[in-house]
């Protein structure tokens, strides 16, 4: 009896170990990654409120509002090349709100340390908007606007994309109007560099 | 022939359709730079399916392996082990380290 169960036991324990695997890996990338030292722990996105008071709050410095996907290659370089311009700039004053949201199929995790750390500057806060709730609110806020992206819409969800809003600019009812609104990040990184150059 | 020939190309397929769900803003680019807007949303359509089908192809090619085996009495070649060994691999990483992956491409090839 035993011998005769013992071949199926061995031929099902490989696919068996996969599933588990998979489970295991599952669990693991749905736990949100560590910001870098100097930043708060990665933020969930309910509502606007949160955001809209973090954007608020430093309302005398330029604030960029960066949508990225974490497992998407194109995003991650855009935000190195965003890490490296502030790197460069280390005495502007200036906030950078980076919402992750899921985008591509292989978003089925919250962003991992290694894309946090993409963006190590202490003047970032990260935040995880699984519900494209900022997403929505750039989309809303620009119609009628002069400014809008030339890409970066998937399902009609706005990402990948870069906006800066001057000091000053409050966000009230609606984001006020940025002075770049442009996709992709990486794209869009000599622009942003340049208006910090002004 | 065919057969070792179907071998070596699923599990490639396999690889290439995981890899292309990464291929997210770059191909809309250069659909719209080619003004075939149409190819990028067909693309944005049909990505979620890309790591089923991407499984599907794999199990194909273990499939095809394993049957050549048994009923062509075919002497399993090293080299579409090897692929298929590599395609597997592929596939796996992109399913469960997705991050880390795009991370690598983000940074040695884009």
């Amino acid at each position: 009896m035993d011998r005769g169960l013992h071949p199926v036991r061995t031929r099902y324990l490989a696919p068996a170990g996969i599933v588990v695997l998979l489970f295991v890996a599952r669990a693991w990338l749905s736990t949100a990654g560590a910001t870098p030292e100097g930043q708060p722990a990665l933020a969930y996105v309910n509502n606007l409120e949160a955001l809209k008071a973090e954007f608020n709050r430093d309302v005398a410095k330029t604030r960029v509002i960066i949508s990225l996907s974490p497992s998407c290659p194109y995003c991650l370089k855009g935000a190195t090349a965003i890490a490296r311009i502030l790197a460069k700039h280390r005495e502007r004053p200036l906030v950078v709100l980076t919402v992750w949201q899921p985008i591509l199929p292989t978003d089925w995790g919250k962003p991992g340390t290694g894309a946090l750390h993409r963006l190590s500057d202490a003047r970032v806060r990260q935040f995880w908007d699984a519900e494209h709730i900022v997403a929505r609110a750039l989309e809303q806020s620009s119609q009628g606007r002069e400014l809008q992206p030339s890409c970066c819409f998937q399902n009609g969800i706005w990402w990948d994309l870069i906006a800066v809003y001057p000091p000053g600019a409050t966000w009230d009812a609606t984001l006020p109007e940025p002075v770049l609104l442009e996709g992709t990040v990486e794209d869009a990184a000599p622009a942003f560099e340049s208006l910090l150059g002004r | 022939m065919e057969t070792r020939f179907a071998e070596r190309v699923t599990p490639l397929a396999a690889a290439a359709t995981a890899l292309a769900v990464f291929a997210c803003c770059v191909p809309l680019g250069l659909a719209g730079a080619l003004g075939v807007l149409a190819l990028g949303s067909l693309f944005d359509t049909l990505q979620p399916w890309f790591l089923g089908v991407a499984t599907l192809l794999l199990a194909l090619s273990a499939f095809q392996c394993y049957r050549g085996r048994r009923t062509c009495q075919l002497r399993r070649s090293r080299f579409s082990l090897a692929v298929l060994g590599l395609s597997a691999t592929i596939v796996l990483l992109v399913l469960l380290f997705p991050q880390s992956v795009a991370g690598w491409i983000a940074d040695y090839i884009l």
